[in-house]
């Protein structure tokens, strides 16, 4: 026998979820095809849950975020029941997360190469990143129980909606046993389902607060206050010729590599320190144990000193006191 | 294309932007008659209810079961953590309680290093062929 506690004191009202509703006859982001028809679970019901309360708490939503917004951000189009789903939702927090990402990114570093850039906002927000943080981060379960189960274990009905509901793609395949029907278009893998639930998530945080502000600092957050090296991001062809270009664009003096420090060039192990330098300035050093090798590294050094270029002034197109900060030529043309 | 790009997955550094509490639920085994179970049976009785209002990130079950009492912790990262707390009395039993709470659901482990950090130290490695010539060992 088993006996589900509230995890909180819940504030549950029985107002129901009037506000999406209005939404969705109104906008084109939930579309008829999808939601109609389709039944808004009431704050009495949702509050019955004692993963989603305890869900809601972890992740400091704010009290308008109704209980039924969530349970909805966790109910994908493909699962099974008459729930609504979390389809319109996606696609706006998905909008959200790429614009604040992309943003971030290029007032960071005006000067990231658009092949790195995109590379950096797909670690921030690809299927696999946000499948991370839903799994890793925020804790979210997903709704595996066998119906038979749940009935055994007299679990509430209310119980699982603060899991993620999705159809799953059934992996295991077993021998002398052969599928007949064809894969369904909604059965998707795991990650895919965390994706969609992160994405609504924030997607729902926008329809309940209807605050940018707290959207973006939501995803600031949640999203991009990881932490992610863009050093380690970089492989270069051919360094040494990408930045004697750079320097003949950039009307700089060309550039010359100079060995700084060596040790050992007569033992098996030597190591040298060159520096490039353009005129007197020096645009990068670093080490080696050939001289070929240390000239690379420090041309390469030099690079990323160059695209991995922080100004001071950090502010984003969104803040209020923006103030642009230098538009960048592009990637070096070899 | 002369830059390549190389994927790679940020790292997640909790406490920095939000907070996330590991500790996402609590099992409360308790025996109805047992001897050993009366610490957690006046806890459930007199305090649980408002332990779990004041800790609204945590959701708490409980199962009846035969046996000696056992607290159980689930995290976030998949791991779980049990505690029997038999003949314990109501105070440890909270005590037992905080200390799942409190807990990030990681192997306890021996900590070798001083500072455990996944930045770079901002000074550098010390490098033996930066120091000044003048003062530099010469063999």
């Amino acid at each position: 026998m088993q006996s589900i506690i509230k995890s909180s004191s819940s504030s549950s009202s029985s107002v129901t979820f009037i506000r999406i509703r209005q939404f969705s006859t109104s906008s084109t982001l939930f579309n008829n095809l999808s939601n109609s028809n389709k039944t808004i679970v009431s704050e009495e019901d949702a509050s019955k849950s004692a993963p989603l309360v305890a869900l809601h708490k972890r992740l400091n939503l704010p009290n308008d975020y109704k209980l039924g917004t969530l349970t909805r951000a966790l109910t994908c189009r493909s699962s099974r029941g008459n729930l609504a789903n979390n389809y319109g939702l996606n696609i706006l927090g998905k909008n959200f997360l790429s614009y604040y990402v992309n943003e971030y990114l290029l007032s960071k570093y005006p000067r990231l190469p658009l092949p790195v850039l995109n590379t950096a906002v797909s670690s921030y927000i690809s299927t696999e990143s946000l499948h991370n943080v839903g799994k890793y981060s925020w804790g979210i379960e997903i709704d595996e129980t066998p119906i038979l189960n749940k009935i055994l274990n007299e679990e509430p009905k209310e119980y699982s909606l603060g899991k993620l509901r999705f159809l799953p793609i059934n992996q295991i395949e077993e021998t002398g046993i052969t599928k007949l029907t064809s894969k369904s278009k909604d059965e998707i893998n795991s990650s895919s389902a965390y994706a969609l639930g992160v994405r609504s998530i924030i997607g729902g945080l926008y329809i309940s607060t209807q605050s940018e502000d707290l959207t973006k600092k939501f995803i600031y957050d949640h999203i991009i206050s990881r932490k992610l090296d863009l050093s380690k991001m970089f492989e270069f062809e051919q360094p040494t010729r990408e930045l004697s270009r750079l320097c003949k664009r950039e009307g700089l003096t060309k550039p010359i590599a100079k060995l700084l420090v060596e040790n050992g060039r007569l033992s098996d192990k030597p190591i040298y320190v060159v520096g490039v330098f353009s005129g007197e300035e020096k645009l990068g050093e670093s080490y080696g144990s050939s001289l070929n090798e240390a000239k690379i590294r420090a041309s390469v050094n030099a690079l990323k000193n160059w695209y991995l270029y922080k100004p001071l002034n950090n502010s984003v197109p969104s803040d209020k006191d923006y103030k642009p900060s230098i538009i960048d030529h592009g990637i070096v043309i070899v | 294309m002369p830059i390549k790009p190389i994927p790679l997955l940020p790292k997640f550094q909790n406490g920095l932007g939000s907070f996330i509490l590991q500790c996402k639920k609590i099992t409360l085994q308790v025996d109805k008659a047992g001897g050993s179970s009366e610490g957690l049976r006046q806890f459930l009785k007199l305090r649980l209810n408002n332990y779990a209002i004041s800790n609204p990130k945590i959701e708490f079950r409980i199962v009846e079961k035969h046996g000696h009492p056992i607290i159980k912790g689930h995290y976030i990262n998949g791991r779980e953590k049990a505690i029997c707390i038999r003949n314990l009395n109501v105070d440890n039993v909270e005590n037992k309680l905080n200390l799942l709470k409190e807990s990030s659901g990681e192997q306890l482990r021996k900590r070798t290093n001083k500072v455990e950090s996944i930045n770079q130290s901002i000074r550098g490695i010390w490098s033996p062929l930066h120091v000044d010539p003048s003062i530099r060992h010469k063999i």
